[in-house]
């Protein structure tokens, strides 16, 4: 039994996982530093500043489930237990924007539990920009690079072998080579395990992927940090000028009905919520008003894929989910990633409906599947919502709907030169294209943008980072203007768009972070007391 | 007159109470454990119990999913897929918006009535979707994915993702895409993958 009365699971995390589902009264407690949120963001945090010796209580939204559990779920178990909104979250696309899902994580672990396990750091253009351009000098890639370099061992980031490449992926290489596209490997945080289960996205069956339940969490485990599932923080406790503590509730009431409150008390309180949820909790208090930035210029990397039906058995579902990339493009704002996911999302995602459906998903082990993604300007915006969850919009600049246009037909061409007869795009209710002409002309053609289907995966920048309270949330060592002793560690201070998957780059800052707060703990403690005092 | 009402609102209580349990009663049944889930749904203390569809939306999916899964005969007729099918598809879809947020199920039924309004725009005729053939709800469906206005794609999208995406993870559907293994849990077989 805990000290709160419940039974605490034995499980990989030990007996530091508060289910707040099972709670039968309010919570309250106190410690050194909250975190709220688990994902690359918050579980780097914890485990950094248990590590230092801080008593930390991690506060997660989502429900907490053992590895060995969740190895076992289908790709629509997980979709129900681990992504937010069922894997339903859409942007509201504003004027010609194409329809963008966006996949995120809720439960203990974020979104980390839902990636490809792809491991890039920052480009150093983008490093410099933010040096030399928006002033951020502590951001350069110098300022990085211990950061990073921590981040890579602990998740153990290889380069992904020829080996484990699928035969998808191959014939997409061998059509680069062809066209003189370069084609590099991917890094992953898979270590040696990867099986090549190519579901990467729903849960490793195999475990192999080192997502931050299992690398970072029971690390802040031992070091006595505690998780709360299942506790959805609505404001943060503010005190004498200074962030207190953080209040909520508890979810899993019967039917889904508000569950008991809690109130946990701290100095120092750090948001990792992710970028969507960040934001929400700073407009319901009105913190970084003066910036006139929380919740805006949200960047969100939109992707789209393509499939190729060839003569010959391609079976792609034997191999790494992702292996390989190609900056050819990156000078045009696309990146070209290879890609193969569960057959089940595969189907769904072609084209037509009835027996042409079915046809079609009869031929999906003589089909191949590249993706890309774009570096796109920033037209995303979160609002508070009528319930719990945020609106998100989204406007694509017309320079970035050009440059998914444009990536559709680099594909379109890739799967030709690949020997594809016939190639199904993004651009819903359009024949299959045959020919380098066909991708051509549907380039050229003036769809309707709603017609073209993309992803995001890493919505970044809605409590940017900036010199001063006028140009930013939160200034170079995460702490938010204005609000001592409130700090945020997600992808929401990353200033611009970065143009790679985002796991490596939230982790490596909020590594910085934990190390400056870490430095800085005593005096941040010590004021608050002091300041109680004085009251 | 006071007296009289004084004597009935137990009695109105009770009623309502009697009719709010039935209710909740009723739309906890689609959760029924099922044999080969690790958590059947309602058996795990992580679920919302709450059901995601609404009656309309569950006649809504199911037949969404009939014509989006039909499929051809040797003569060319439609042919529906089997009951056990639908079913299946149509309780994960209630499951995923049992776990989302009741935004997301508010947002799903403004779907729902706009599918069954489809038919007026798609057919030229004021019909119910649901209420269609099946070879008419399929034209429907094309006629949708087709259209030059995108938010008509994105109406049928928003179905036939979710939906397709259930149907193709198991059964048939998944053994008619060559996946070689029984089901998307199995792990890859590494000895048969190094010997071929």
């Amino acid at each position: 039994m805990s000290a709160h009365g419940v039974d605490v699971q034995s499980n990989d995390l030990g007996s530091n996982v508060l289910l707040g589902r099972e709670l039968t009264a309010p919570f309250e407690d106190s410690c050194d530093v909250i975190v709220v949120g688990s994902g690359a963001g918050g579980a780097v945090m914890a485990a950094t500043l248990a590590e230092a010796g801080k008593r930390v209580i991690v506060v997660e939204e989502g429900a907490y489930y053992k590895p060995s559990d969740y190895q076992r779920f289908a790709p629509s178990e997980s979709v129900r237990r681990m992504f937010r909104e069922a894997g339903m979250l859409m942007a509201f696309g504003v004027g010609q924007t194409p329809m963008i899902s966006i996949t995120l994580g809720r439960a203990v672990g974020g979104s980390s539990l839902l990636t490809g396990g792809v491991c890039f750091r920052i480009p150093s253009e983008v490093h410099q920009r933010w040096d030399r351009e928006l002033g951020l000098g502590e951001l350069s890639e110098r300022g990085y690079e211990e950061a990073y370099r921590e981040v890579e061992r602990r998740l153990e980031v290889t380069e992904v072998p020829e080996s484990m490449r699928s035969e998808s992926t191959r014939r997409y290489v061998r059509a680069a080579a062809q066209l003189g596209y370069e084609i590099q490997p991917i890094h992953r945080n898979t270590g040696e395990d990867c099986e090549g289960n190519a579901r990467c996205n729903f849960t490793c069956p195999k475990g192999a992927k080192r997502s931050v339940d299992r690398s970072y969490l029971p690390s802040a485990a031992r070091h006595g940090a505690i998780v709360l599932s299942d506790a959805l923080v609505s404001r943060v406790i503010e005190k004498n000028g200074r962030a207190a503590g953080v209040e909520g509730r508890l979810l899993g009431g019967p039917f889904g009905a508000p569950g008991h409150a809690f109130k946990i008390h701290a100095p120092v309180v750090v948001l990792a919520c992710g970028t969507l949820h960040t934001p929400l909790v700073l407009l319901r208090q009105g913190i970084g008003k003066a910036s006139g930035v929380v919740g805006k210029n949200i960047t969100l990397h939109p992707a789209v894929r393509i499939v190729g039906r060839f003569d010959t058995p391609v079976e792609g579902w034997n191999g790494a989910m992702q292996s390989v990339y190609s900056d050819h493009f990156a000078d045009q704002g696309i990146k070209l990633v290879g890609v193969y996911t569960t057959v089940n999302f595969l189907a769904a995602g072609l084209p037509g409906v009835g027996p042409a459906l079915r046809r079609r998903a009869r031929a999906l082990s003589h089909s191949a599947v590249f993706g890309a993604m774009i570096h796109d300007e920033g037209g995303g915006q979160v609002r508070l919502g009528p319930g719990r969850e945020p609106i998100l919009s989204y406007k694509m600049a017309p320079r970035d709907l050009e440059r998914i246009r444009k990536s559709i037909t680099i594909l379109a061409e890739l799967s030709i030169a690949a020997g594809a007869r016939e190639v199904f795009t993004s651009a819903w209710g359009f024949p299959p294209l045959k020919s380098m002409d066909d991708a051509r002309a549907l380039e050229n053609a003036r769809i309707d943008a709603r017609r073209i289907e993309c992803m995001a995966f890493h919505p970044l920048g809605s409590a940017r980072v900036g010199r001063d309270e006028r140009s930013g949330v939160v200034d170079q060592n995460g702490e938010v203007f204005g609000v001592p002793g409130l700090f945020i560690a997600d992808g929401s201070i990353l200033p611009t768009s970065i143009g790679v998957n985002s796991q490596v780059p939230i982790m490596a800052s909020a590594t910085r972070i934990a190390w400056r707060l870490d430095e800085r703990f005593r005096g941040l403690s010590a004021s608050t007391s002091a300041r109680s005092r004085a009251s | 007159m006071s007296g009289e009402r004084a004597r009935l609102r137990p009695v109105l209580k009770a009623f309502i109470a009697r009719r709010a349990e039935g209710a909740l009663r009723s739309q906890l049944q689609g959760f029924a454990p099922r044999p080969g889930e690790p958590f059947p749904a309602g058996a795990h203390p992580l679920d919302w119990r709450r059901p995601g569809l609404t009656p309309l939306g569950r006649l809504v999916c199911r037949s969404f999913t009939e014509a989006l899964l039909c499929d051809e005969d040797e003569r060319g007729e439609l042919v529906a897929p089997d009951a056990a099918t639908l079913d299946r598809v149509v309780h994960k879809m209630d499951l995923w918006l049992g776990t989302a947020s009741t935004d997301l199920s508010r947002a799903f039924l403004a779907l729902c009535f706009a599918l069954e309004g489809s038919p007026t725009l798609t057919l030229k005729r004021a019909r119910r979707f649901t209420s269609l053939p099946l070879r008419e709800r399929l034209h429907v469906l094309e006629t949708l994915e087709n259209h030059p206005n995108g938010l008509l794609s994105m109406l049928l999208t928003a179905f036939k993702v979710p939906l397709g995406t259930a149907a193709f993870e198991e059964g048939e559907l998944l053994a008619d895409t060559g996946f070689d293994r029984p089901d998307l849990i199995a792990p890859r077989d590494l000895k048969r993958a190094r010997a071929s």
